[in-house]
């Protein structure tokens, strides 16, 4: 498969998010702090893949900053329902 | 347009929409975005005006908590804790303060530390802590919460408390029917004599108080409300409400993290099987990403600990 060590980046530090996200069980700010951080990551990883793909475009970054901020808004408005 | 053209237009990508589903497009998600921050600040709003309607219930009862507690104790090799009465009115008056000023912390907003409920209750101690909990099904669940903190389980695995009281009040926070949990830990000096000789060492969980006199803070006369009921005299809360915010939020949020998700695997699908050749992000990305947050947002449970 092309660009697998690519995937299994994004993969990588999705899986350590969410390890952190589980052991910081029921301590919202951090939670809240893991769930920002990976919004940015991923945005991160978008734009340094389609770099190296070199077909970066300013509207598939924003596409990436829309996906991460519609995810990432509401798992911490649902963080901060508890 | 008719309902099936409607349809494949919103959910498959096709020449109407720029050969992506109209429903990935940056505008629809931020409408999704828009709708759901608005969903949000009506039930905030409807929890102002209409309090007690929607909430929380729970089945917890102080002598579970306590017999769990000291079966962690136990399993560690500490000595069990025993029931003090005074601790108990210590920890009533706290989880009363904190629904009567609104807030959720060791510390009042008026600047009131947990310490001095203990010198109102004439409950003079040489350790003390305090444990923090709210929202939360059980008995067992809450204890669990405290293990899985570093800072709660050295609160409850500390050799040198003595004492334990413990207070399940419900009532309504913020406009939410809430279960309080409040935990104190006290070791009283041994005599009166030794009261005035010994520094009092005091941890709240999560932070560590250190040793310095308390300062003097003005006393607030605690206003009884009507709405708290102390759970210990009853065991489980009077009536259930009929809705928790926090399900209501759960299930949208999982409802539209499910719609994206299933948008995105339709889209990659068809994408691919039809060959079509466009500048976008990935798809498999986003897939990725989406479900890593709708495992979390499943995986998100009612309570907090302090």
């Amino acid at each position: 498969m092309k660009d697998l060590k690519h995937y299994l980046s994004l993969l990588a530090f999705l899986s350590i998010g969410f390890g952190l996200f589980w052991i910081f069980n029921f301590n919202r700010q951090i939670q809240i702090l893991i769930t920002i951080c990976l919004g940015f990551a991923y945005v991160i990883w978008g734009v340094v893949h389609h770099g190296l793909k070199k077909d970066f475009h300013w509207r598939i970054l924003w596409e990436y900053v829309i996906v991460a901020f519609v995810a990432c808004i509401i798992v911490i408005f649902l963080l901060l329902r508890t | 347009m008719n309902l099936s053209d409607w349809v494949k237009h919103f959910f498959t990508p096709h020449h109407t929409n720029n050969c992506r589903a109209r429903i990935l497009h940056p505008s629809v998600l931020s409408l999704f975005v828009a709708l759901f921050l608005l969903g949000q600040f009506a039930l905030n709003f409807y929890l102002l005006v209409s309090p007690s309607v929607l909430g929380f219930a729970s089945n917890i009862t102080p002598e579970r908590v306590i017999e769990i507690t000291n079966q962690k104790r136990a399993e560690n090799g500490l000595a069990p804790l025993s029931l003090n009465d005074a601790l108990s009115e210590v920890a009533q008056r706290k989880a009363g303060d904190m629904f009567a000023f609104n807030y959720w912390a060791h510390v009042s907003p008026s600047g009131r530390t947990p310490w001095s409920f203990f010198r109102e209750a004439g409950y003079h101690y040489v350790y003390a802590g305090e444990n923090l909990a709210k929202d939360f099904m059980n008995s067992e669940s809450v204890v669990e919460a405290w293990m899985n903190s570093p800072s709660h389980r050295d609160n409850i695995l500390n050799g040198n408390y003595k004492e334990i009281g413990l207070s399940v009040v419900n009532g309504t926070l913020n406009g939410v029917e809430t279960t309080l949990v409040v935990q104190l830990f006290g070791t009283p000096t041994p005599s009166p004599t030794a009261q005035t000789q010994t520094t009092p060492k005091v941890a709240l969980a999560p932070m560590t108080i250190t040793p310095t006199p308390i300062p003097e803070i003005e006393q607030k006369e605690i206003t009884p409300l009507s709405n708290i009921v102390l759970a210990q005299d009853k065991g489980e809360v009077d009536s259930p409400p009929l809705l928790s915010p926090f399900m209501l939020t759960k299930t949208i949020a999982i409802f539209l993290l499910g719609l994206i998700l299933g948008a995105l695997a339709l889209d990659a699908a068809l994408v691919w099987q039809r060959r079509i050749v466009r500048l976008s992000g990935k798809n498999l990305a986003h897939l990725i990403f989406i479900a890593a947050l709708l495992l979390s947002a499943i995986l998100t449970t009612p309570g907090a600990i302090l």
